[in-house]
């Protein structure tokens, strides 16, 4: 059993956490036409909105109540509704996803009774879906927030009693904020290659692939998932929910849905991946499709050119919850060990990694661990780069956010491909911290720096 | 070379081999060769010479395919890490303009680079030629001022064995004995009087491996005055003539130098091998008694006896490890029995070595450790060795980095022990390298994955 430590800290120094909003905005960039709408003060959006740029290097659609003084102590459903109008008019989106914050939480603001006076009151955007998600960021982090908007998803979208009729060809995908936009298209194409037809909730592959459109600058995220498309989940062959942190995302979906709901924490090892597909093929009734099997030839080739690299490698890795239960996985998977765990906020499912001990905490406590117990990798989001270099340890940068370097929000790392890629590059990074036979000058060497002139000229 | 040359080189009254037929090892059979051609060879023994330029006469197949390669490591100079060659053009070649590059390439190189020597490797285009590179060494040299030493040795002429032995004859030739080795130093632990000069004839240093025994010949005052070639400079091979006991390590190829030393200078040798417990310690003793000397006898006994008790001790979690598992070994020459011993040492069962390029004393010795059944390859090729491997149920293959990848696309463990590698098995600490390397392919999870099917083939 995991041993979680809670830090005795009176504050945080060089956080790994990121509050809740930030992963519900995330999780509306899945969605197509969407902007979301965060209920706090300016600052609540501008940051966030600042953060996912950095990281995906793309425009960030994002607005927010701008509630004030006056309407925080007075009550800001009229920033609700004068938000909400001004998006509709001004942008035309499909969906709005309206979010709550520290601030208008503990103001106790009502997102769900706001929208229903909202809809009474603006029946011409009834064509407008609006969905409303508790994210205050005094609880839980990013992580919890990215489920909480999935959570939503499909208790208000999804009707409680699956639709009539079953679409045979289609599959849902529930996928964590572990799966960057390159890990969505693979997934994609796993599943496409059993002529199966995937709804991924959210889909990032259609607005932050990074990708150059033939329009120009548009104010709405630019593809995802529709709310048609979500609203018929229920009638899907089956149902995925990859990622811990969907748990009740997946117990949501169960009633609602007609086909089976398969749960798997991630696809980054080869036994999960495995099932993936041997759930696809039986779904499907279709073989396995010889590119998918050369792939995963290719994967278990690289698992024994790297294991001599990695066999023994240390780890140590500070991230949310989803991440941390991949990357100890993965690393038991290839012969590494995890040396010392540190988690934002405990989660439910942290107790069940394989790890000795996590620490709940930050990149202080990242660097206490690591001196009481060194590690050869680090792996965490970009702010660890100062300490990675301070301690002259390579940093693999995973989460978010990622500002320091270009074209890692979209690396593929889940399924064979990415697994295969992230083998080589972690097994490279092993044979540079590789310690070398330390040079022995002998004491005995001749030295000849006396006699450099005696050479044999007849030489 | 001429051929009476070549046909004078393949007399070697030391080896076993040295039969009637003058045919020196096995020739290379057409449309069944396995190892480098007698350039490989002759390159791969002079090429550790750390403060050499190694410049490659020849078009780029040769030097362009091979310079950087090697896992031999350098305390000081690393000129030898550069890749020279005449880089021949297909207009040099009909034009007969290979001398004159060859001698402004030695002109390039000594002035920008200003290395202890220049060797010149020649090589089966420019010697099908009949470029001269006697007399480009002769005014190079003058021009430049450095010794410039021609080492003809084009694939054409043998295998790689071969070409270890005209490398070897190069050196004796035109290197050794032309220099008196330096003063003894005087801040040693052990002065003058009770040092001895010793000279290692095929140690390479092969991932800094000689490191980790050359600390215990230091403690003893056994003054290495050259090792031909690992960390080596081109004055300390000048100086290979006073040592005073030759060891020829791990080395069938380089006997011929060992012998010359005995005939010209005196200088008593045997063979013997870093690998293992049994052998490191073997080795000691043999040198210690070559040298006579009762005083180093005991303070070798004692070396010896501390070194053992303390490696014990490191390897016995480790061997516990180990104890039982079975591993097919393939690799050649000496190294055929001498790795089989420390092998042995860790508690693996050898189920079958390698033995293409053994000698009957080796094949004797492999007996005597494996029992009367050995089982002996003479032939690496992959399909016998994974047949032999599935057959005796190894669990783990043991070869050069060319059957690496053999035995994983078998999906079998492997440990590459050949010049290639990047761990230092030599001397005591290196059975604890080599021990601890073999757990960490053994305990490596990805076996039980790779092996089993893919679920939807179950």
């Amino acid at each position: 059993m995991t041993h979680i430590v809670r830090s005795v800290k009176p504050l945080a120094t060089s956080p790994i956490k990121s509050g809740q909003p930030l992963g519900a905005i995330l999780a509306a960039m899945g969605l197509e036409n969407c902007i979301p709408l965060v209920h706090g003060a300016m600052g609540c959006s501008a940051f966030a909105k600042v953060f996912f740029i950095q990281h995906f290097h793309e425009p960030i659609p994002l607005q927010s109540t701008a509630m004030n003084p006056i309407t925080t102590i007075m009550g800001a459903d009229e920033n609700i509704f004068s938000a909400l109008s001004t998006l509709c008019e001004r942008n035309q989106p499909r969906i709005i996803v309206l979010l709550s914050t520290g601030l208008s939480e503990a103001q106790g603001s009502d997102l769900s009774r706001a929208l229903a006076l909202f809809r009474q009151d603006y029946p011409k955007y009834q064509h407008v879906g609006i969905l409303t998600v508790s994210t205050p960021d005094f609880y839980g982090s990013m992580e919890n927030g990215y489920a909480a908007l999935l959570e939503s998803l499909v208790q208000q979208w999804v009707p409680a009693e699956p639709m009539a009729g079953i679409r045979n060809k289609r599959v849902n995908l529930f996928l964590s904020h572990l799966f960057s936009p390159g890990d969505q298209e693979l997934l994609r194409s796993y599943v496409e290659a059993f002529g199966l037809q995937p709804v991924m909730v959210p889909d990032l592959t259609q607005s932050l692939d990074g990708h150059l459109a033939s329009g120009d600058y548009s104010s709405l995220t630019q593809g995802g998932s529709t709310q048609k498309s979500i609203e018929q989940l229920g009638q899907s062959a089956a149902s995925f929910v990859i990622g811990v942190s969907l748990q009740r995302v997946g117990s949501l979906m169960e009633p609602r849905g007609r086909g089976p709901c398969i749960r798997l924490p991630h696809l980054m090892t080869l036994q999960y991946m495995d099932e993936f597909i041997l759930q696809l093929h039986r779904i499907s009734g279709r073989e396995v499709p010889a590119w998918i099997e050369r792939q995963r030839g290719q994967l278990l080739d690289a698992m024994i050119d790297c294991h001599g690299a990695l066999q023994g490698g240390r780890l140590a890795i500070a991230a949310e919850a989803d991440l941390l239960r991949c990357w100890a996985d993965f690393a038991q998977s290839q012969g590494m060990s995890v040396n010392n765990v540190v988690a934002p906020v405990n989660q439910p499912g942290l107790a069940a990694l394989p790890v000795e001990s996590i620490t709940i905490g930050d990149l202080e406590d990242l660097a206490d661990l690591l001196a009481a117990k060194p590690a050869d990798i680090m792996l965490a989001n970009s702010h660890a780069a100062a300490l990675s270099e301070q301690l002259n340890m390579p940093l693999i940068r995973i989460g978010f956010p990622i500002y320091d370097r270009l074209g890692e929000f979209r690396r593929t790392r889940q399924g064979y491909a990415g697994m295969r890629d992230s083998l080589f590059e972690l097994g490279n990074v092993m044979e540079q911290c590789h310690r070398h036979q330390p040079v022995y000058h002998s004491p005995l060497k001749q030295d000849f720096s006396a006699d450099t002139l005696v050479q044999d000229a007849s030489l | 070379m001429k051929n009476e040359e070549i046909a004078t080189l393949f007399v070697e009254p030391a080896c076993e081999h040295n039969g009637k037929q003058k045919t020196g090892c096995k020739p290379p059979k057409p449309g069944s060769t396995a190892g480098g051609c007698a350039f490989d060879g002759a390159q791969i023994t002079l090429l550790p010479i750390a403060d050499v330029a190694h410049l490659v006469h020849g078009p780029i197949g040769c030097a362009g395919s091979s310079w950087d390669n090697r896992g031999s490591r350098s305390s000081g100079p690393a000129i030898n890490r550069l890749g020279f060659t005449t880089d021949l053009s297909e207009q040099d070649v009909i034009m007969g303009r290979g001398e004159r590059r060859l001698f402004h390439a030695v002109r390039h190189i000594a002035e920008r680079y200003r290395p202890a020597a220049v060797f010149i490797y020649n090589t089966c285009v420019p010697a099908m030629e009949g470029d001269d590179i006697e007399s480009v060494c002769l005014s190079a040299s003058a021009a430049v001022g450095i010794p410039v030493i021609a080492v003809d040795s084009a694939g054409f002429y043998g295998s790689k064995n071969f070409g270890n032995r005209i490398a070897g004859e190069i050196m004796l030739r035109k290197v050794v004995g032309q220099r008196e080795p330096a003063p003894w130093p005087r801040s040693a632990a052990i002065e003058e009087s009770r040092g001895h000069n010793i000279g290692l004839v095929g140690e390479y240093n092969i991932a800094g491996e000689f490191w980790q025994v050359l600390p215990l010949l230091d403690e003893l005052g056994l003054r290495v005055l050259c090792t031909l070639s690992g960390d080596a400079r081109f004055a300390e091979i000048q100086t290979l003539h006073r040592s005073q006991a030759n060891m020829l390590v791990c080395s069938r190829a380089l006997i011929n130098v060992a012998r010359h030393l005995q005939e010209r200078y005196d200088t008593p040798w045997f063979e013997g091998s870093f690998y293992g417990v049994r052998e490191m310690s073997s080795s000691l003793r043999q040198l210690a008694g070559l040298l006579n000397d009762a005083d180093l006898t005991v303070r070798t006994e004692a070396l010896i006896a501390r070194e053992e008790a303390d490696v014990r001790q490191r390897l016995a979690p480790l061997c516990d490890r180990l104890r039982g598992k079975r591993v097919l070994l393939y690799t050649g020459g000496v190294k055929s029995w001498s790795v089989v011993s420390a092998l042995q040492d860790l508690g693996l069962e050898v189920i079958a070595t390698g033995t293409r390029k053994s000698t009957e004393e080796d094949k004797a010795r492999i007996r005597a450790l494996m029992g009367e059944n050995a089982i002996m390859l003479d032939e690496g090729n992959p399909r016998l060795l994974l047949d032999t491997a599935y057959r005796y149920r190894a669990d783990l293959m043991i070869a050069g980095g060319r059957n690496m990848y053999t035995a994983y696309k078998a999906r079998l463990p492997f440990l590459d022990i050949n010049q290639e590698r990047e761990q230092a098995f030599a001397g005591y600490q290196g059975m604890v390298n080599l021990a601890e390397a073999v757990c960490r392919t053994l305990d490596s999870p990805v076996w039980s994955q790779v092996n089993q099917p893919a679920p939807w083939h179950r």
